[in-house]
C-alpha cells in the first residue's frame, strides 16, 4: 500500500518532470500498469462539478485514488468525498441478489424471477407503470430508460430526481434563451474580479470549484467574493461581503439591481439594444410568458428602489446600491453562481431569469469572466436529464412530447412506428408520487414505479405524504435497483442489486457542458448487475412475451445491438460486455443533440479525453473542437460571422435573449404564531445527498456522523438548549427530533434553523413542504414554518 | 491507516531545501521519495502515514508552513487495507 503511494505521489512528480506517461493499450488508452496497480481515467462519482480521479486497481479491486492532473475541471485535486470516492464500492452491506417481499420480509429471488414479475407489472396495465430516475443515471442508462418507457411503453410517466435540484435552472435558460444550460463554463472561475454566490454554499458543495477562487487569491489575484444567503455558512468565512437576506428576498435583490441601472443609465445600452429584448408574465403565468416594452419593464422596477428592497429582503439599502455600482461597471468581469437556493424555490424559475436578465441587462455575458452559470448537485444531470430530456415532457435533445414534429422525430430515431410517442406529458415527480401514494379508485391511476439510483423514500418533500401513504396500499408495487439498503429499498415490493460506477462502463454530463466517460474497472459483488442491463433485459422479457412495443418499425427488438451483421443477446448478462453497449447507445443518441447545436463527438473521442465541452464539431483537419463559450462569435462555431454575440436558439426567433421583469412574491408557507421559525435544509461537505454512499465510507461517516438542527444561541437561550440536547422540529406536517448544535459549520440568523438531509435515521423531509414552482415543478425544500419543542432530558442526564 | 501521497514543492534556495529535508527525514510517519528539478523548484514525493485522516492533515499543514516549502499537494489517498465496513458498524 505504501509502495501504492509513492508510485502515484512520484508519478506526478514525473509527469511534470518529464511530460505525460506513456500510456499501454488495453481498452482504455489512459491505463497505465505501475508496480501491479492499474491506473485508469473515470470521473469522481458524486457531485455536478465533474472532477476526474485516477483510479488504482489491483487484484480486481480499487485500492487507490489519486487527483488526476490532467483534468482541466480539477487539475489534480479532490475533496474530501472524492479521495475516498473508491470506497464507495466496500460497504459490507452492499445489496448482492435480487430480493421480493414476501409478507413482512424481502427474501431472495433469480434475476429470472424478478424479471418475470417487472414484466407482469408493465403487462398489467402499461399506462400505470412509471419509471423515477436519477441525475446519477449515466448517458446511456437514462437514455436506455427514456426509450424504454416512451418508445416502448408509449408512457411519459418518467422522470428523474433531477427535478428536485435543477429544473428551475432548465425553465430559466429556457426562458431567456429558448435553450438550456449555461453559455459559460469554469473557466470564468479563473477570469473574474466579481463572483456572487445567489443562495450557493460552494466550499461545500462544489469544494474543488471554490477551491479554484480561493487559489486564485492564494497566488496573489484579487477576486472579490460576494455571498447572498439566509444563513452562515463556509463560503460566507472567504467572503468579502456576506448579504444575509430574509427567506425569499432574492427576487426583490434582483430588481433592485435592475431598477437602479435603469435610473443611473449605467446598464450596456449597445448589448440591450442588439441583444435583448424584454418580457414578463401573463395571467395564468406560461413559460414564454408576453413581450413587453423597455418603458413598460422600467416602469414595472420603479417600485424596486433600494429602501423598497431593504424592507423585502432586509439587505441594507447601501449594499443594494453597491451591487448595481459593480454591474455597472463595464470594466469589471462578473461571474454569478448559483444552485439550490434558488433552484429550490417557488419562484424559482422567476430567480434564475432574473438573474441573466442582470448579466445580459448590464452586458455582463460572454467574454471569459462574465457569465451567469448555473450548478448542478449531480454528476449527469446536465448530461442524463436535460441533454437526453428523460423528464416527463421531454425527449432527447431538447425535444418535447408536446411538440407534433419533436415526436415524429423521436419516432423516426427510434424507428417505432408513428403515434408511438404519447403527445401527453407524464407526472412531474411531485404528481407522480401523490398518484402513487393515492389509491386507485380516488384516481391514484399510477401502479408501480421502478426506482434507479436515487431514494425518494429519504429524499421528496414531505414523504409523510408522498412517499409513505403508498406503503400501506395493496395494489401500489415499488422497484427500488440500489447499490446499497436504504430508506427506500426498506419500503420496497422488489430490490435489484446495482452495479457502480467504475463496476460498469459510464458517461456522465456536468454542470459546464462538458460529457465524459470512462471504462468498467471492477466486477460488480455477488449477483449486483448494470442499471442499463436490467432496463434492456426487462424490454427483452416483454419482447419475448410478443409485447408490440419492445418492437420497432421492422419488428426487430426496440435495443437490438448487431456486431458485423449479427445480434449480440445483451440481454443475457453473461453476453453484456461482448460489446460496449455504452458505445452503441451514445452513438444511437449522437444525431438527437444536433437540433439544439449540442453536438457531440464521437463516443471514442471521448475515451481519448477527460470530457469536452458541447457544442463539438469536427475541424477540417478532422479533430474534434470543444467550445468554451457559448453564443460568443470568438468561440462559438454556430454564431454568425460578425455578429459577435447570437442567442441563435432565442424564444422570439430574432437572435435575442429575454430580460425578464419578476415581481416579488411571498412565500407558500411563512412563520407564523404556531410555527414561528424558518425551516431551512440542504447538504453538508462530507456527505452527498441521502448518504447512502458517503455514509459507508469510514472517514466520512466519521467525520459527519449524524444530523442536526443549527440554531442561533438567542433562539437556543429562549427554548433553554444546549449544544447536543434533542428537540422535535415540527412542521404542520410532520416532525423529528434531532440533536441541536450551536455555533457549529452554519450559523442561522435568529428565527431560522436549518437541517442537512443526509442521515437516514433522521429524515428531515417527513418535515418539509411539496409546494412547488409553477413552471418548473421543483419544490421548495429551503422554507417552510416549523416550530421548536424541547423535549424531556433522558434520565440520569446530568 | 490512511497512507497519503504528497508532492511538496521546495523553493529555488538549496539552504531551505536542506533544512526541509533534514525536518522531514526526522519525521518517522513521512517516507521521501526521489526529488526532481522542475524550472526553478524541486519537486519531492512523500508518503504520509498517520493513524487518522485529521492527523494526516494536520501533518500536511504543519509541512506547508515550513519555511522552505512553497506547495503541499495531496494527490492520493490510499484505503486498500481497510476493513469494509457497513453503516451499522462505524
Amino acid at each position: 500500500m505504501k509502495q501504492a503511494a509513492m508510485v502515484a505521489a512520484s508519478t506526478v512528480v514525473a509527469e511534470r518532470a518529464h511530460g505525460a506517461p506513456a500510456t499501454t493499450a488495453r481498452h482504455s488508452p489512459h491505463l497505465r500498469v505501475v508496480d501491479g496497480v492499474q491506473w485508469d481515467k473515470a470521473p469522481c462519482r458524486f457531485c455536478g462539478t465533474g472532477c476526474h480521479v485516477q483510479v488504482g486497481v489491483k487484484a480486481g479491486k480499487v485500492v487507490a485514488i489519486a487527483g488526476d492532473r490532467q483534468a482541466e475541471v480539477n487539475k489534480g485535486l479532490l475533496c474530501v468525498k472524492g479521495y475516498h470516492v473508491g470506497l464507495a464500492l466496500y460497504g459490507k452491506d452492499r445489496l448482492t441478489q435480487p430480493m421480493l417481499r414476501q409478507g413482512d420480509k424481502l427474501v431472495p429471488v433469480s434475476w429470472e424471477k424478478a424479471l418475470d414479475v417487472i414484466a407482469d407489472r408493465v403487462t398489467l396495465d402499461p399506462k400505470g407503470f412509471a419509471f423515477y430516475g436519477s441525475g446519477q443515471w449515466t448517458i446511456p442508462e437514462g437514455y436506455a430508460a427514456n426509450k424504454f418507457m416512451k418508445a416502448g411503453l408509449s408512457n411519459n410517466h418518467i422522470d428523474p430526481n433531477a427535478r428536485l435540484c435543477m429544473a428551475s435552472a432548465v425553465t430559466g435558460f429556457l426562458a431567456t434563451y429558448g435553450v438550456d444550460e449555461p453559455a459559460g463554463c469554469y473557466d470564468d472561475l479563473d477570469a473574474c474580479d466579481v463572483i456572487l454566490f445567489w443562495g450557493n454554499n460552494p466550499a461545500e458543495m462544489h469544494p474543488v470549484l471554490f477551491s479554484r477562487l480561493v487559489d486564485r487569491r492564494g497566488r496573489g489575484e484579487k477576486v472579490r467574493i460576494i455571498d447572498i444567503t439566509t444563513r452562515h455558512t463556509r463560503s460566507s468565512g472567504f467572503a468579502d461581503d456576506v448579504l444575509l437576506m430574509k427567506p425569499h428576498g432574492d427576487l426583490s435583490i434582483a430588481n433592485g439591481i435592475l431598477h437602479l441601472l435603469i435610473k443611473r443609465g449605467t446598464y450596456d445600452k449597445d448589448f440591450v439594444a442588439k441583444h435583448c429584448a424584454f418580457r414578463a408574465d401573463t395571467d395564468p403565468g406560461t413559460l414564454p410568458g408576453k413581450a413587453i416594452t423597455f418603458e413598460e419593464f422600467k416602469q414595472q422596477l420603479a417600485e424596486y428602489t433600494p429602501e423598497y428592497v431593504e424592507k423585502l429582503s432586509g439587505i441594507p439599502a447601501r449594499k443594494i446600491e453597491e451591487l448595481a455600482t459593480l454591474f455597472g461597471d463595464p470594466k469589471l468581469k462578473i461571474t454569478s453562481l448559483w444552485c439550490m437556493g434558488v433552484n429550490q424555490h417557488t419562484r424559482g424559475t422567476a430567480m434564475n431569469t432574473l438573474i441573466h436578465g442582470i448579466h445580459l441587462f448590464s452586458g455582463h455575458f460572454g467574454t471569459p469572466g462574465n457569465a451567469p452559470t448555473s450548478l448542478t448537485g449531480q454528476p449527469s444531470a446536465c448530461g442524463t436529464v436535460r441533454e437526453v430530456g428523460t423528464l416527463s415532457h421531454t425527449l432527447p435533445g431538447g425535444r418535447v412530447v408536446a411538440n407534433e414534429k419533436h415526436r415524429k422525430h423521436a419516432e423516426d430515431f427510434w424507428k417505432v412506428p408513428p403515434g408511438r410517442i404519447a403527445a401527453k406529458p407524464g407526472y412531474h415527480t411531485v404528481d407522480l408520487w401523490r398518484k402513487f401514494s393515492t389509491p386507485k379508485d380516488k384516481g391514484g391511476d399510477i401502479h408501480t414505479i421502478w426506482v434507479q439510483v436515487t431514494n425518494p423514500g429519504q429524499t421528496l418533500p414531505n414523504t409523510n405524504e408522498l412517499f409513505y401513504p403508498s406503503r400501506k396500499l395493496k395494489d401500489k408495487f415499488l422497484i427500488v435497483s440500489d447499490v446499497y439498503p436504504t430508506e427506500t429499498t426498506k419500503h420496497a415490493d422488489l430490490v435489484l442489486p446495482s452495479a457502480m460506477w467504475v463496476e460498469k462502463n459510464g458517461m456522465f454530463g456536468n454542470s459546464e457542458r462538458r460529457t465524459q466517460q470512462w471504462f468498467k474497472m471492477v466486477n460488480p459483488p455477488g449477483e449486483a448487475r448494470d442499471d442499463c442491463w436490467q432496463i434492456i433485459a426487462v424490454a427483452r422479457r416483454l419482447f419475448d412475451r410478443g409485447f408490440a412495443g419492445m418492437k420497432d418499425r421492422d419488428g426487430k427488438f426496440l435495443f437490438n445491438v448487431e456486431e458485423n451483421g449479427k445480434e449480440v443477446p445483451v440481454w443475457d448478462f453473461r453476453r453484456y460486455y461482448d460489446t460496449n453497449v455504452d458505445r452503441v447507445l451514445f452513438e444511437e443518441y449522437r444525431p438527437w443533440t444536433r437540433m439544439k447545436h449540442k453536438d457531440l463527438a464521437p463516443y471514442d473521442e471521448y475515451v481519448k479525453t477527460r470530457g469536452l465541452r458541447w457544442p463539438v464539431v469536427q475541424q477540417a483537419d478532422k479533430s474534434w473542437r470543444e467550445t468554451k463559450f457559448r453564443f460568443s462569435e470568438f468561440d462559438d462555431p454556430y454564431v454568425g460571422k460578425g455578429k459577435k454575440i447570437e442567442f441563435y436558439h432565442s424564444p422570439t426567433e430574432d437572435g435575442r435573449a429575454q430580460v425578464w421583469f419578476r415581481p416579488h412574491a411571498p412565500p407558500p408557507e411563512s412563520p407564523d404564531q404556531d410555527y414561528p421559525f424558518w425551516l431551512c435544509t440542504g447538504r453538508v461537505l462530507e456527505h452527498w445527498h441521502s448518504g447512502s454512499v458517503t455514509m459507508r465510507i469510514p472517514q466520512l461517516r466519521r467525520a459527519m456522523p449524524s444530523a442536526y438542527v443549527e440554531l442561533h444561541p438567542t433562539d437556543a437561550r429562549a427554548l433553554g438548549v444546549a449544544n447536543g440536547e434533542r428537540i422535535r422540529v415540527k412542521s404542520k406536517r410532520g416532525d423529528m427530533e434531532l440533536p441541536v448544535w450551536i455555533g457549529g459549520r452554519g450559523a442561522p440568523p435568529p428565527g431560522t434553523v436549518f437541517v442537512p438531509f443526509f442521515d437516514e435515521s433522521l429524515l428531515i423531509n417527513r418535515v418539509t413542504l411539496d409546494a412547488h414552482d409553477p413552471f418548473s415543478k421543483q419544490p421548495d425544500y429551503k422554507k417552510c414554518a416549523v416550530r421548536l419543542e424541547r423535549l424531556p432530558l433522558a434520565v440520569g442526564t446530568p | 491507516m490512511p497512507v497519503s501521497s504528497l508532492v511538496l514543492t521546495l523553493s529555488s534556495s538549496a539552504t531551505l531545501q536542506q533544512q526541509v529535508f533534514e525536518r522531514l527525514a526526522a519525521d518517522p510517519s513521512l517516507t521521501l521519495g526521489l526529488a526532481q528539478d522542475v524550472a526553478a523548484n524541486r519537486l519531492v514525493p512523500v508518503v504520509l502515514e498517520t493513524e487518522s485522516v485529521w492527523e494526516a492533515q494536520a501533518t500536511a499543514e504543519k509541512i506547508a508552513e515550513m519555511p522552505g516549502v512553497d506547495q503541499v499537494e495531496l494527490v492520493g489517498v490510499d484505503f486498500s487495507d481497510l476493513p469494509e465496513t457497513g453503516t451499522e458498524s462505524v
